[in-house]
């Protein structure tokens, strides 16, 4: 059976028809968006959507692509036995960048596994994702209610829209 | 549920800045409103009531009071009532106004929207994560040249309401577990705001250490 070899949209665009690419194409410029949050006392992270409090971190200029995503954050749960999670998304889609994940493994060190973090992937939704208006970006606290003075770090990295 | 602004997110959005700070919502129209005038943050340490009456007589009757979550129903005098826990502000004011007292003005600070919240910080940035820290931060932005803090040690110490200290948080004194960064955040911020920290001084504990005494 003979093999395929398609191109892809992007693929089409610059080399096929050789169209103008825009900024996010080719050659874009890369910009990293950092954001830091101390948990703050009160706060909650409920069984419901109704119950689970909000923090903005940061904001996604408009047209803007979201091509990478490093978090980390020290144990945010009283202890390993409390199952909270945190997600980061916006408020179309509030997992967009990152599904719930723990922070808290059982040997009590922060983030390792869980969804390759560290390794700066993104939540399918979020990959390559151009947002069309500037987007605050949403961590959404699940299950449990964070520990006060805990702190969540980390970088978006973007390519410039224009 | 409540949405915040973590620090990151700079002035963003924000209808105002002063003091160092951002934000938006109802609060302009407090900024700079206690120059001239000393302050009293009343947080829930233990010896809160005593350091009160000390730090009365030494600054004089021109002091405005800070009252911070619990110690609010029970203090003697309240010009604002501040917490970063809005629901529970509100049973608070009805047990205060169970007590009889002659008619008093007090303001209501929260970080949400609720009827008996006069003022909404919500989205102020950087947020202290302690209440106590979060009144001494609204009383810079109202301008107060002296910030006195009565009942907020920034340490282990017992509440007024407790037989001993709590066991699940120890206010910034444990130096990797809960406190770490309640510590390290108001250390940042004073170095970042040193005219802020030279107008603070406290009656007890870390933080008499940390900005002085009166």
């Amino acid at each position: 059976m003979a093999v395929t070899n398609r191109n892809s949209v992007l693929y089409t665009k610059l080399y096929v028809t050789k169209s103008i690419g825009n900024a996010t194409d080719l050659r874009g410029r890369v910009v990293p968006i950092p954001f830091k949050h101390t948990v703050v006392s009160g706060e909650t992270g409920g069984a419901s959507a109704l119950a689970r409090d909000t923090v903005n971190l940061c904001v996604i200029p408009a047209d803007y692509m979201v091509i990478g995503l490093h978090v980390s954050a020290e144990n945010l749960w009283a202890s390993a036995g409390v199952n909270g999670t945190f997600s980061i998304g916006d408020a179309g889609v509030i997992d967009r960048y990152m599904l719930a994940a723990e922070s808290y493994t059982t040997t009590g060190g922060p983030i390792a596994t869980e969804g390759g973090l560290r390794a700066g992937q993104l939540n399918f939704a979020g990959q390559n994702y151009i947002p069309s208006s500037d987007t605050i970006v949403l961590l959404e606290w699940r299950v449990a209610n964070p520990t006060v003075g805990k702190i969540v770090r980390g970088a978006f990295v973007t390519i410039a829209g224009a | 549920m409540t949405n915040r602004t973590a620090e990151s997110m700079g002035t963003y959005g924000s209808t105002w800045e002063a003091a160092g700070y951002a934000g938006a919502g109802s609060v302009g129209s407090l900024i700079n409103t206690l120059q001239g005038r000393p302050s009293i943050v009343c947080g829930s340490g233990e010896t809160v009531f005593y350091e009160l009456e000390d730090a009365l007589k030494k600054l004089g009757g021109d002091a405005v009071i800070f009252g911070v979550n619990d110690v609010g129903m029970f203090l003697p005098k309240l010009d604002h009532w501040v917490s970063l826990h809005s629901v529970n502000l509100g049973t608070w004011k009805n047990v205060r106004w169970m007590h009889a007292r002659p008619r008093e003005a007090t303001l209501y600070h929260g970080i949400d929207d609720h009827a008996y919240i006069d003022y909404n910080w919500g989205s102020l940035r950087p947020l202290f994560s302690l209440s106590g820290y979060f009144a001494m931060q609204i009383a810079h932005i109202m301008g107060s040249n002296l910030i006195v803090l009565c009942g907020c040690p920034g340490d282990n110490s017992k509440r007024f309401f407790d037989a001993t200290p709590r066991s699940d948080f120890a206010y910034g004194a444990d130096a990797t577990g809960s406190g770490n960064g309640v510590r390290k955040q108001l250390e940042h911020e004073m170095a970042r705001l040193p005219g802020f920290k030279a107008r603070v001084r406290s009656m007890s504990g870390w933080t008499r250490k940390f900005f002085g005494g009166l």
